[in-house]
């Protein structure tokens, strides 16, 4: 549990700072989903979640084991 | 085993050089600075990859290869979480805040902060976001005195942190801008490269990679550290005070990265810019930082380096173990490199604030530019004055860090709610904005005079680690007044915010 728990609660409460963000953007369309550039952008943003996702539990699960 | 710590004549000669070059390379670009929007926004025509490394340079500070090469070497690999925590405001920073700051045509966030709320505003914004500049750049020029005094203590702190200050003071003050973006791509390399080159020495010299991860002790091998302990270096500690309140403040309100990304040739180039630093850049930065702390963790249960070695020194005895004369001094070179990237950034920063928000709209108005191009000019050199002034202030501190902890934890969490507030929230009032920042400055100043209004926030972090949980703490206490004071005042009508603020519908064509 002691090391989950940094996990959890930064991909939670860091998730819902990024979730508010990307909704945020999106409603003002300053990220505007109809559009391919739009489209491209949001993959990175979420690529980009996912990229630190995993290389944190990577590191924080996998890696001190090897 | 390796104790101590030599430098070499030639070690010198590369570090004095390196400082001429740096001064000369700088200095050049002043011949191409001619307007106040040269000077401060380098006329917004760089491309994103120029700024990305220029990014780098300045977020890897002076104090960062020693800081971090100190908690490495005591902590492991979670040493990197600073660096790896700042993707969560990458959406409101590309898609909110950037298009609002750079098609609104201001070249200051108090300036942002006079049109989306009110003078007063603007005014209390003003001299916070200064005293958090000049303040900071003190701080830097202090770390190096220390690190130049340890290699060569003929010359004191002082006087070598007034050096380097002088050396910034001068090509800041004749390129503006420019010279800081192209010196700081040279910079932003050299440290990288030396850092890496470090870290590559280092894993040859112990026997490769597996050697190396297996001598470093299991609990030292994960990305976290602990969720509340120790509280001076604790996961929870360090998200709040690093993860949500520097890096906001970081990217979203420090003048120095402000106008980094307002001069990019468009929006776009900025956000490619911006994910380059983050998803590439930042994690090999945490590895230059803290390589030689980790090293210097194996070393010493390789026995290859005395475990009488201290962490504050672990930086430079891992580099003088493994570099040799010449090489050693590049290293440190990079150090100086680290400090002078972000000491002439925040220079032109404070500068830029002067002529922008207190000389401009205040004191002389309606002047022709290169009248303020010569008040922004004297606005570095005065700004780099103080800061080497305020060196003798931080020696009188026990610890320049726990300084700089209280001193950046009560001026961070107001600007940045006001900032968030006023960029998203478009009901957000300009008197709540007001009270946001002064209010919330005073509660934060309050809570260090009685550290136990930070407990109810501390998720068991120990007093010890207050100083990190006074940003949660901040942050709550701001947001409260400027949600309770927006509900009870008048907001501003949704027409005189239109470019100011993430509107429903606002990026519509």
């Amino acid at each position: 549990m002691s090391e989950l728990l940094p996990v959890i609660y930064q991909y939670g409460v860091g998730g819902i700072v990024f979730l508010t963000g990307l909704v945020l953007i999106t409603k003002s369309r300053m990220l505007d989903l109809g559009t391919a550039r739009g489209k491209r952008w949001l993959a990175v943003l979420l690529g980009g979640f996912v990229f630190y996702l995993c290389l944190h539990v990577f590191f924080q699960f996998i890696a001190p084991n090897i | 085993m390796q104790e101590t710590t030599s430098v070499a004549g030639v070690d010198y000669v590369v570090i004095v050089v390196y400082f001429f070059l740096i001064l000369g390379f700088g200095t050049i670009f002043g011949v191409r600075t001619k307007t106040t929007k040269d000077f401060f926004l380098a006329g917004q025509r760089f491309p994103w990859w120029l700024i990305a490394m220029s990014c780098v340079a300045t977020t890897v500070g002076s104090y960062s290869f020693i800081k971090y090469s100190e908690v490495a070497y005591k902590y492991g690999f979670s040493s990197t979480q600073t660096y790896l925590n700042d993707w969560f405001i990458m959406p409101i920073f590309m898609f909110g805040w950037l298009p609002i700051i750079y098609c609104s045509g201001v070249t200051s966030i108090p300036e942002y902060f006079a049109r989306r709320f009110d003078t007063k505003t603007r005014i209390v914004a003003t001299w916070v976001l200064i005293i958090y500049l000049v303040g900071y750049i003190g701080i830097n020029f202090y770390t190096l005195g220390i690190a130049m005094h340890a290699l060569a203590p003929k010359l004191g702190e002082f006087w070598w942190a007034a050096v380097i200050g002088v050396i910034c003071a001068v090509y800041v003050t004749a390129g503006g801008q420019i010279s800081v973006i192209m010196t700081d791509l040279v910079q932003g390399f050299l440290l990288l490269l030396a850092g890496l080159l470090l870290f590559g020495l280092g894993l040859h010299f112990v026997g490769g990679f597996s050697t190396f991860w297996h001598a470093i002790d299991p609990p030292m091998r994960h990305a976290f550290s602990d969720f509340n302990r120790p509280s001076d270096f604790s996961f929870v500690g360090i998200f709040w005070q690093d993860g949500m309140a520097n890096t906001t403040m970081l990217y979203l309100i420090n003048q120095g990265m402000i106008l980094r990304f307002l001069s990019a040739r468009n929006p776009n180039e900025g956000r490619k810019a911006m994910t380059v630093v983050v998803l590439v850049l930042m994690p090999v930065a945490a590895i230059v930082v803290s390589g030689a702390g980790w090293l210097g963790r194996a070393m010493v249960n390789l026995d290859f380096l005395s475990s009488e070695t201290s962490a504050k020194n672990v930086f430079v005895a891992v580099a003088s173990l493994l570099c040799g004369p010449g090489l050693f001094g590049f290293v440190i070179a990079a150090l100086t490199a680290a400090l002078m990237s972000t000491a002439d950034t925040l220079i032109n920063a404070v500068s830029s604030i002067v002529v922008t928000d207190i000389w401009r709209p205040y004191i002389v108005r309606e002047k022709p530019d290169h009248y303020y191009l010569k008040v922004g000019r004297w606005g570095a050199v005065v700004a780099s004055l103080v800061a080497i002034l305020l060196v003798l202030v931080y020696k009188r501190f026990g610890s320049v860090y726990q300084a700089h902890a209280y001193f950046t934890g009560a001026i961070t969490p107001p600007l940045v709610v006001a900032a968030v507030l006023g960029g998203f929230w478009p009901r957000y009032t300009p008197t709540a904005a007001f009270w946001t920042i002064l209010g919330g400055s005073i509660a934060i100043a309050v809570s260090i005079a009685l550290p136990e209004l930070v407990a109810p926030f501390s998720h068991g972090v120990g007093p010890e680690g207050y100083k990190f949980m006074r940003a949660l703490y901040g942050l709550a206490v701001c947001g409260v007044i400027g949600v309770m004071v927006t509900l009870f005042t008048e907001p501003k009508s949704r027409e005189s915010i239109r470019g100011l603020v993430c509107l429903p519908g606002a990026g519509a064509k």
